[in-house]
């Protein structure tokens, strides 16, 4: 038994065999939603479902051009999807910037400044996200109604660099702890001030705990739904509240909620596949530093 | 160049200990300066000062002869190696030397000349192009030294460079840089805790210790006229023997089962420094002598352990509940738990007052 184990034969394939049952177990879901974008309506809830394209059912591309088009008046337009798919990108986009940038900045001040009870102020920072979103929404909602702040591209940007920032500031702040200050202290002696130091030699030494921190950041504001359902639902809507209205009456548009949802993924993946070099390094920057 | 003045320094962190308790020191121009002291003995917080990383509480700091208190580290010519040498990870050999010259806005071939010309002075050529953590430790410390010599500063000012190499390297750098210093003609001061390091480059040793400077002077001036029993037990290995003695009338020292007839030069020197009797004796090792011919002047000791080093054996002997310990040339051999003679040398015996710590004789 033993030896049959430390056969290198046998134990590859096992590794393999476990390899492809983990990734089947969370890629089917993925695979299904693809699937199920390129189907004619009927075939979607068809019992057994049909897996394999060309072979068990005929993909189409219906779907896709249902939802990025629309008819007016007898001519083809840009669907108000497009419209959400730009705002989207837009506020999720600014709001990670703004909100990396600002919390990296904040997250340095802390790491390497003496700052009256800098202890409090952390636990502050982090306190904004203990209570759920949902509790805020009321206040939330008069305070912008009050300020003009509805239904505008500056409001739910702000809301978002809200909820993103103390994220940021704790991830950037533990990386800051891990980077020795000599390498500050050496620039500045170098004859550089100490925003130069921060600039040319801490920032470009950051910008993988940057990248990762504003995936995590880019995927909450990207998915919020509630705020944007409630604060933005004529102008400057994103996709979150969009997804639901394709669901369609009577019957659901499997299909077309399907391939609205492969379109609203596809950016974030974008996005990480750009940045998958950094990504390794910056969420494990505590274990391979040192 | 230039030389160095701290002026009743005191450095005061914000909990309100005292890392360096009013330091006055002068480094002349030229001059290779060790600041030598446990850790904690505010010997790094000393040089940050000068290098303008920290702020001193009160006092003075002068380079040459203008008051640099207020200056940033950039604008007071200083360069400064740091123990994990703090090279730039992102960048290239050459970009981490040239670094210094990009911030004065120093013309690109000139840049480029004085690069090439200090990566040859430390025969770092081979690896300009590299990034600095392809480089082994050694390499790594040039590199350092590169970025702090590139920029011809008045100053340099050393941070334990040496620790994090291993030790045949360590000798060889510390040779290196002895002769370098000397090349350049720079002012620099040095800081470590390793005795050797200090012995063996420093022109001058200024050791500390608690924030308080203890003593300054050439090596073989501190090793052989310790100013207090700190200096006495820090630098030597083995550590200067101590026993805590009272002095009687009649020119002898007691210890706990342990007496001493002092010459009585000694007895009238230490009458005229002296008031109080408490006294500590200390002898180094090497003064301590051995035999088996019992004299007037010698002491029974019983031999509790052995060490055999090879380029010299160390005896750990006992009389009454004082212990001292002994180095001798390896062909001097006597049995462990036998009894010997023991005597030391008695011009090179040291007495510090107990309570002051300071020295005596």
């Amino acid at each position: 038994m033993n030896s049959i184990l430390k056969n290198p034969l046998v134990q590859r394939t096992m590794f393999w065999l476990a390899t492809t049952l983990v990734l089947v177990f969370f890629m089917f879901p993925l695979y299904w939603l693809v699937i199920s974008s390129f189907k004619v309506r009927g075939d979607v809830t068809l019992t057994p479902p049909t897996l394999f394209p060309f072979v068990q059912f005929q993909p189409t591309l219906d779907n896709y051009i249902d939802i990025l088009t629309t008819t007016r008046g007898g001519t083809t337009v840009a669907s108000p999807f497009i419209g959400a798919l730009v705002n989207s990108i837009l506020i999720s986009g600014t709001a990670t910037l703004v909100a990396v940038l600002l919390g990296t900045l904040a997250a340095y001040a802390f790491s390497r400044f003496r700052i009256p009870s800098e202890g409090n102020l952390m636990f502050f920072i982090l306190s904004t996200r203990m209570l759920p979103p949902i509790v805020v929404i009321i206040p939330i909602f008069l305070m912008f109604s009050n300020l003009g702040l509805r239904n505008s591209f500056v409001g739910l940007t702000l809301l978002y660099v809200t909820a993103g920032l103390p994220f940021v500031v704790w991830m950037m702040k533990g990386f800051f702890d891990e980077i020795p200050r000599e390498y500050e202290d050496a620039a500045m002696m170098d004859g550089y001030s100490r925003i130069e130091a921060v600039w040319k030699i801490v920032i470009p030494e950051a910008i993988p705990a940057m990248l990762s921190t504003a995936v995590f950041v880019l995927i909450t504001a990207w998915n919020e739904f509630i705020f944007a359902l409630r604060l933005n639902p004529d102008k400057f809507s994103t996709v979150p509240p969009y997804l639901v209205t394709v669901i369609g009456y009577g019957r659901p548009e499997w299909a077309r909620m399907a391939a609205t949802s492969v379109i609203f993924l596809l950016p974030i993946v974008i996005f990480t596949v750009l940045v998958r070099n950094h990504l390794l390094r910056g969420v494990t920057f505590g274990a391979v530093r040192r | 160049m230039a030389q160095v003045t701290i002026r009743n320094m005191v450095k005061r962190f914000a909990n309100g200990a005292i890392a360096v308790d009013n330091l006055n020191l002068s480094i002349p121009d030229g001059e290779f300066l060790v600041l030598l002291g446990p850790s904690g003995c505010g010997k790094t917080t000393t040089l940050r000062s000068v290098a303008g990383l920290e702020r001193q509480t009160t006092g003075d700091i002068l380079i040459g002869d203008r008051v640099v208190n207020d200056l940033p580290p950039g604008m007071r010519d200083i360069a400064f190696v740091f123990q994990f040498y703090a090279l730039y990870p992102h960048m290239s050999v050459y970009e981490n030397v040239a670094f210094p010259l990009r911030a004065a806005q120093v013309k690109k071939d000139e840049v480029d000349r004085r690069v090439k010309r200090v990566a040859q002075q430390l025969r770092i050529e081979h690896v300009l192009r590299r990034r600095p953590n392809r480089l082994s430790s050694g390499d790594q410390q040039r590199v350092a030294l590169g970025r702090a010599m590139v920029r011809q500063p008045q100053v340099f000012l050393m941070d334990e460079p040496l620790t994090n190499l291993d030790a045949g390297l360590r000798a060889d750098m510390r040779a290196e840089l002895k002769h370098l210093q000397a090349d350049l003609g720079i002012t620099m001061i040095y800081v470590t805790h390793d005795q050797t390091e200090a012995m063996s480059m420093g022109q001058r040793v200024a050791v500390m210790n608690l924030g308080v400077l203890q003593q300054v002077g050439a090596p073989l001036d501190v090793y052989e006229r310790p100013s207090t029993l700190f200096v006495a037990g820090f630098i030597g290995n083995p550590p200067m023997n101590f026993v805590d003695v009272r002095l009687d009338t009649g020119g002898m020292l007691y210890g706990s089962g342990f007496s001493l007839l002092l010459p009585i030069e000694l007895v009238e020197k230490v009458r005229k420094e002296q008031t109080q009797p408490e006294l500590v004796f200390g002898v180094r090792a090497e003064d301590v002598r051995l035999s088996n011919d019992s004299k007037l002047d010698t002491l029974q000791a019983f031999v509790a352990a052995v060490e055999p080093l090879g380029d010299e054996t160390i005896y750990t002997l006992q009389i009454g509940e004082v212990f001292f310990r002994a180095s001798t040339t390896p062909s001097v051999r006597f049995a462990l738990g036998t009894h010997i003679d023991l005597s030391f040398n008695m011009d090179r015996i040291h007495l510090f007052d107990a309570k002051t710590q300071k020295r005596v004789i």
